[in-house]
């Protein structure tokens, strides 16, 4: 059974009850299911299956309607983050070519700017189209579904390709180990751009409604909860941490909220204690990988796994229903407990492959597993440990920055001859990244340029946090960019100069030019 | 409350303050390079100098260093009626 067929039988069972939600309309699911047919059949008029379209859109309700509509029509959907600059939006549609676009009106406009040559929709469009409610052939569940950005070691952005099978396999993982009940309202606080999309999937299919937050503020986070009664939400911790600094906590405190899953970064310890006792909340950990099609491990409420082997690593808890997981060593030896190694995962739910790049997905993928580069542990007790995420992966409120997409961006300005980019510890955003800059012999640079060219090439969450100017970026005899040196460096950096903190904005740091 | 209070606040809780100093009381910081993030931290500090949430219509207007100075001046502000 794929969505389309789901959201059939949902709305032949429930057909009057609140499917998806947000600030503007309320759809019920057998609208839901005339509303995604008519936009099925809409996208079929000028698209053929297999056909990319590319969706550029805040979050609101129509994002998951497209998504459910091309699931139906065979179509490829391709969301982009809106928060993408016009170069970095040229080269996602120079990577994925798609046959048309479906956009917000800030969409549209920008489409007209930077691709003017691509048809694109209006994303409100339905309402205005004369209604065709007849059902589509099925499409097979091993027809890509989406292709989903990622960041990239190379500095430009890789699709990750995941067909409905997948997704099919993530709603059953879900059903299995967060057990929502039929009718649990969740809220889709996160971006539906990205991987987490899947999650709204696993609540739809599990006939649950989603509500939608168009845009994440803790305080109007706060409101939808108590206005929609959410039941379950999946937060990053750094939303967490900041939806507990929001004074509308005490004029709404949640009281509806009963599980708040959270992931895309490590929580820490005393904010996930913080978390509980303000919000009178379970939690529930969810690990997961846009490559691996989603959540693919979780630690569940219930589960005590015991003091770490090695001080801060985070318990990740145990694979999800129909996926595996293994720690392995460099050369793909299956290591026993406590012994640390590469994370590795296999299931139904991995993505197909990396979008027309066969070199990158035989390097992720071999044999059926997928090496997500997790650094990490099993226990005695079978659950898993990381110790340390991806390879030079720096992740910054729950969004993944590459080292290499910022180094690639710097290295362009004409004044820098050589950057190296780290992630370093941030109180409020987990980690943000920091550049280290060789300036050009003879030239003069400055935070501030640096800044401006970052801001105009660069989407805002992966802009560097701070600019450490050095004599020379240091590396191994092969050349390799010694980047642990540099992250105690950065985390100094970062440290004296924290913003959000107490006010200090006092320029310095190691190394820092005025 | 003058701009340059407003601009002390926002300047408190970005990553990069030197990008501040190329934006316009009026103009809109989201479009200058301020990134939501840190309007939401501008949105809690605000709070924490008011005393009280801000509203939506608040939270949705914080948008410039002007708006930013206006909403501090409102109620629970300093030139408010509190």
């Amino acid at each position: 059974m794929g969505l389309p067929e789901t959201i059939e039988a949902l709305a032949r069972r429930t057909p009057d009850a609140i499917a998806l939600a947000d600030g503007r309309i309320e759809v019920a699911w057998a609208a839901l299911r005339d509303r995604t047919r008519t936009a099925a059949w809409a996208l079929r008029e000028s698209l053929a299956p297999g056909d990319r379209l590319l969706v550029h859109s805040a979050n609101r309700v129509e994002v998951i309607e497209t998504y459910l509509a091309c699931a139906y029509a065979g179509i490829v959907a391709a969301p982009v983050n809106p928060a993408l600059t016009d170069a970095e939006l040229g080269d996602a549609i120079s990577l994925l070519r798609p046959a048309a676009a479906i956009a917000d009106e800030a969409g549209l406009a920008r489409l007209a700017r930077v691709a003017p040559d691509l048809s694109a929709r209006d994303i409100g469009f339905v309402p205005q189209t004369a209604p065709r409610t007849d059902p589509l052939s099925a499409t097979p569940l091993t027809a890509p579904f989406a292709i989903l950005q990622t960041s990239a070691t190379t500095g430009r952005s890789k699709g990750v390709v995941v067909d409905q099978r997948s997704i099919q396999l993530n709603a059953l993982s879900w059903l299995a180990d967060v057990r929502p009940s039929v009718g649990t309202r969740f809220l889709q606080a996160g971006p539906l751009f990205h991987g987490s999309m899947v999650i709204a999937l696993d609540y739809l299919a599990a006939g649950c409604p989603v509500y939608v937050l168009e845009r994440f503020v803790p305080q109007n986070c706060l409101r939808a909860i108590e206005r929609w009664q959410i039941e379950h939400a999946f937060l990053v911790p750094s939303m967490v941490r900041l939806v507990l600094e929001t004074k509308q906590l005490s004029d709404t405190p949640a009281a509806s909220l009963r599980l708040l899953l959270h992931g895309a970064a490590p929580m820490p310890t005393d904010l996930a204690e913080a978390a509980r006792k303000a919000l009178g909340v379970e939690l529930q950990t969810i690990f997961g990988i846009t490559e691996g099609g989603g959540p693919v491990l979780t630690l569940t409420p219930q589960d005590t796994p015991g003091e770490p082997m090695i001080g801060g690593a985070t318990c990740i808890g145990l694979p999800m229903t129909g996926a595996v997981a293994r720690v392995r060593d460099a050369d793909g030896n299956d290591l026993p407990a406590g012994e640390i190694g590469t994370l590795h995962v296999s299931g139904d739910g991995l993505m197909q492959g990396y979008w027309e790049n066969p070199e990158a997905t035989a390097a992720a993928m071999s044999g059926g597993w997928l090496n997500t580069g997790d650094v990490g542990y099993v226990d005695e007790s079978g659950y898993f440990w990381v110790v340390d995420r991806r390879n030079d992966l720096i992740l910054r409120g729950g969004q993944n920055v590459y080292p290499a997409e910022i180094e690639r961006v710097l290295r362009d300005h004409p004044d820098v001859a050589d950057v190296a980019a780290v992630p370093a510890a941030s109180e409020v955003w987990g980690q943000v990244p920091v550049a280290f800059v060789q300036v050009v012999a003879g030239r003069e640079l400055d935070t501030r340029t640096l800044a401006e060219h970052c801001t105009r090439l660069l989407a805002a969450y992966k802009r560097p946090a701070r600019f450490v100017f050095v004599e020379t970026v240091p590396r191994n005899p092969s050349g390799k960019i010694l980047r642990r040196l540099l992250r105690e460096q950065a985390d100094a950096a970062v440290a004296n100069r924290a913003p959000g903190g107490t006010g200090d904005t006092a320029p310095g740091g190691a190394g820092n030019r005025p | 409350m003058t701009t340059e209070t407003a601009r002390d606040l926002i300047r408190s809780v970005m990553e990069l303050p030197e990008l501040l100093e190329a934006i316009d009381d009026d103009a809109d910081l989201r479009m200058a390079g301020i990134d939501s993030g840190e309007l939401i931290l501008v949105a809690l500090r605000c709070e924490q100098q008011l005393g009280r949430p801000l509203d939506e219509s608040e939270l949705s207007g914080l948008v410039s260093v002007r708006s930013v100075a206006s909403i501090l001046t409102g109620p629970g502000g300093s030139d408010g009626a509190a």
